[in-house]
């Protein structure tokens, strides 16, 4: 009878820790978080679309060498600057014949800039009232090479003082004329604030690859993706399009949704392979713990 | 397993729930930034002086993109014109229809002009945005003369009469002359008229007499064209209409008028007092001007008068009060209306006000010892007019009275309802004809209510005599009144309070003595109730069971030295201690 009841107990367990291991596990994956260029985050600049376009994302920047250049191109997006082996890494893919699509705060740009020897100032963030989609700081720049328009996201203006040797920097986009640089940052034009085009993205030639800067705080993000796609599909070809997310290394959480998502969504194979783990961890302690008793 | 299913058809509907993503259509934003668009109306303004191509991209974009309603209808007539400049201007006067689109931009040259005024009077950095609202009035100054080139040019050289006026400037409703040749016998020149900013402002039919036709226009009088001009010589249009067989064209030249502001003298003196009769002579050197004088205060224009002035120096007496003038800084101003020969303008002089006071003498003193607590004050006026008083006490309006001429006025302003009270008063003395200034009179005083301060120290004595001998009935009270806020009855309060009360009494005072004495009389027997002394305690209770007669004394001794250190002004020694400590070691040996 004793072992009927325990046994019958150790079912309800089971039934219990699986159920809410699940429905955990599943609101965990699926509730939104909110972090600026995350391949999960659905807001402004989140990458949620681009992560929807078949793209997969990289946990580590060392997986780079064993990436064929040929066959990927990388999206390097950030708040934070990337550290010494970092924008190493990213370098000697760009050296290798990759192509590196880069972007995300002034400060993650200055960063880069620096490290290639490139002498940069700020000048301040760009609006433009007359060539903008729903708000000012959503500017249209006109591509010079391939004379195409790109939406870009809170663009600004780097200005590139000098660079050393070896180091082949091209102004690859432009704003319109009717832009300018909201030096105060007020979101309104003052007087003596520049207008006209500026420069707002560089094509960086390293051995045989090249490396696209944008200063701005979105390119593939959400909020501009849909514009800038057909772009994003001629740059990258018949390449696989490779999302830096090595950042989220630093936090556990966007880290454990990174792995129990693939790029199609939520993988309910990992989900429940996670939720049989924590099972049987979970029935092994309650059989230990009751055997003491 | 249904419950499994459910949790999972949940979880799914979440997951779909949470997976919709809207895409926000693109939507123009109308442009309201004024100062924004007034640098680009610069920018694609020089442009067009420079003749840079990317100013007809500039002028396109522009006119196409939205503005906020209220700039909307300048916004699309400036770029309109800045755009018709590339297309007519630039590409060259081939024909006569060019012509009068070249006629048409030098005409909208001012509606650009407008509109920067607009987009300047709009801009959130007003004083910073006119250096940018300046270069653009050059920039259409130097695009307006270069039409105005062409326009002549192209006038001269296609068509089919000769135009002829004299050229120089003229003055406002001075006849023109205007001749014209005609070269092409089949065409006839019909109407000459003058014009400005889009405006007819005299036309007249041509006289021929052969191939020699005349007509004789009126130069615009001032008063036509003074919501259009400033002091100056402004440049009008003469369009001539000629008639040829199947087609009819204008032929444009400019003539220059000049304008000017009449010459006023207004003369007073640069000070007065109130009361006084300010004289201001007025003269004209401009011929007789019909206009309205006025008194501009620190806080109001008041209109004093509508005068004719002439070459002859009119006078014109103004009494100096508070209707028109207020103390200080004053102006007078006089604006003359236009007249033929000379545009309206406002002329002003200042005049600095002084007060006048009324003659007022205020009598207080500084204490005042009444029995009802009450201040007077002695108000006398000098003037032999009504004045009125508003007396503020400590900030409040207390009284308002009516001072008679050169007489003496008692007024009760305070009375005190404490027995000693500070007073601030402030008493405005006006005057109801406006006349004088109001004088203020501020004072500070103190009162003594002698009855309250009285009452009060007899009824202090008288406490203090009863609640003497009741100290404690005193202290019970006061510790009642303020034991409990609760709504509890006295009954149940009161053992509350006199267990707070004597509290001392039980743990002796805060004598350490007594504390010693307490608690080795505990080890025995009882301690002392609320109404025992520490005697009467000793004689019940602790001599009923101690019955050593050496503890009986150690505990006496004890109970004496606890006593004088509670309530003895002089303290046991130590050395008295030090004897009882003694004596017991001495026994115990």
């Amino acid at each position: 009878m004793r072992v009927l009841l325990r046994r019958s107990t150790r079912l309800v367990l089971i039934y219990t820790v699986a159920t809410s291991t699940l429905i955990a596990l599943a609101l965990f994956t699926v509730l939104p978080v909110n972090c600026i260029y995350y391949a999960l985050d659905g807001t402004r600049l989140g990458h949620l679309e681009l992560a929807k376009r078949s793209s997969a994302w990289l946990y580590t920047l060392r997986d780079l060498q064993g990436v064929e250049p040929g066959k990927a191109l990388l999206v390097v997006a950030g708040e934070e600057p990337l550290g010494y082996e970092g924008l190493e890494q990213v370098l000697e893919f760009v050296k290798r014949g990759g192509a590196v699509v880069f972007y995300g705060s002034e400060s993650a740009i200055k960063k880069l800039f620096e490290h290639l020897g490139i002498a940069v100032a700020y000048l301040g963030g760009i609006v433009d009232p007359v060539y903008s989609v729903n708000e000012p700081s959503l500017v249209l720049v006109n591509m010079v090479s391939t004379n195409t328009t790109l939406l870009l996201d809170s663009p600004y203006c780097i200005q590139v003082l000098g660079r050393s040797e070896g180091i082949d920097v091209e102004p690859l986009a432009y704003t319109s004329a009717f832009s300018y640089i909201d030096s105060n940052s007020d979101g309104l034009y003052s007087v003596g604030e520049p207008l006209g085009s500026f420069p707002v993205a560089y094509s960086i030639r390293l051995g045989s690859g090249e490396l696209l800067v944008f200063c701005a705080r979105g390119v593939l993000t959400n909020a501009v993706f849909n514009y800038n796609v057909k772009w994003l599909e001629g740059l990258a070809d018949a390449r696989s399009v490779l999302l830096d997310q090595s950042w989220t290394r630093t936090s556990w959480l966007l880290y454990l949704k990174l792995l129990v998502n693939t790029s199609r969504g939520a993988s309910p194979l990992y989900i429940s392979l996670l939720t049989a783990v924590i099972v049987l961890v979970a029935v092994y302690a309650y059989g230990k713990a009751l055997e003491k008793s | 397993m249904s419950k499994s299913l459910a949790t999972i058809m949940l979880i799914a509907l979440v997951m779909l729930f949470l997976d919709v993503n809207a895409n926000a259509q693109p939507s123009p934003q109308p442009l309201a930034d004024c100062t924004y668009l007034l640098a680009v109306l610069e920018k694609a303004v020089s442009y067009a002086v420079r003749d840079v191509p990317e100013g007809e991209y500039i002028a396109y974009t522009m006119l196409k993109a939205p503005v906020v309603s209220e700039l909307s209808d300048l916004h699309i007539k400036s770029y309109s014109v800045l755009l018709s400049y590339y297309t007519v201007a630039m590409r060259g006067v081939g024909n006569r229809s060019d012509i009068q689109r070249l006629y048409e931009l030098y005409q909208g040259i001012d509606i650009v002009a407008e509109y920067a005024r607009k987009l300047h009077s709009c801009c959130k950095e007003s004083e910073a945005a006119y250096a940018i609202r300046t270069r653009v009035e050059l920039y259409l100054q130097e695009l307006r003369s270069r039409l105005e080139g062409m326009l002549v040019q192209s006038s001269s050289n296609l068509q089919p009469v000769a135009l002829h006026i004299d050229d120089r400037v003229y003055k406002p409703g001075e006849d023109m002359d205007i001749r014209v040749d005609v070269i092409n016998k089949t065409c006839t020149p019909r109407l000459a008229a003058i014009t400005y900013a889009g405006i007819v402002f005299d036309s007249k039919e041509f006289r021929c007499t052969g191939l020699e036709c005349v007509a004789v226009l009126k130069a615009p009088p001032a008063y036509a064209v003074k919501d259009y001009v400033k002091s100056g010589v402004a440049k009008m249009s003469l369009v001539i209409r000629v008639s040829c067989p199947g087609s009819d064209f204008r032929v444009f030249r400019f003539v220059s008028i000049r304008y000017e502001y009449p010459q006023v003298v207004v003369d007073c003196p640069s000070t007065a007092t109130r009361g006084d009769v300010l004289n201001i002579t007025l003269y004209s050197k401009s011929g007789v001007l019909s206009g309205v004088l006025a008194v501009k205060n620190a806080t109001s224009v008041s209109t004093v008068a509508n005068i004719t002035i002439g070459i002859t120096p009119t006078a014109f007496m103004l009494l100096v009060e508070k209707l028109y003038f207020s103390t200080g800084l004053n102006t007078i101003r006089l604006c003359v209306n236009a007249t033929e020969k000379t545009l309206p303008y406002c002329f002003e002089k200042p005049v600095i006000v002084k007060p006048r006071h009324p003659s007022i003498e205020v009598k207080a003193v500084p204490l005042y010892m009444s029995w009802d607590g009450g201040a007077q004050l002695l108000i006398i006026n000098n003037v032999d007019r009504v004045l009125s008083a508003r007396v503020y006490v400590n900030g409040r309006l207390a009284t308002l009275v009516e001072l008679p001429p050169l007489n003496t006025t008692l007024l009760h302003v305070y009375r005190s309802l404490f027995p000693l009270a500070l007073a601030n008063i402030v008493i405005n003395v006006e005057d109801p004809l406006m006349v004088y200034d109001t004088y203020s009179y501020t004072y500070s005083f103190t009162v003594v209510n002698l009855a309250l301060t009285i009452a009060i120290v007899i009824g202090g004595l008288i406490s203090t005599t009863l609640l003497q001998s009741r100290e404690r009935m005193f202290t019970l009270l006061l510790a009642m009144s303020g034991a409990s806020k609760r709504v509890r009855s006295v009954a149940e309060a009161i053992p509350d309070v006199l267990r707070s009360l004597l509290k001392p009494y039980i743990l002796g005072l805060g004598s350490r003595i007594a504390q010693l004495y307490y608690k080795l009389v505990s080890r025995f027997t009882r301690l002392p109730t609320i109404s025992e002394t520490l005697r009467e305690h000793y004689n019940t209770a602790v001599l009923s069971v101690i019955k050593s007669m050496w503890n009986r004394r150690v505990l006496w001794q004890l109970l004496l030295l606890a006593e004088k250190d509670m309530y003895s002004r002089e303290k046991p020694k130590p050395e008295e201690a030090k004897k009882l400590y003694e004596s017991i070691a001495e026994e115990e040996h």
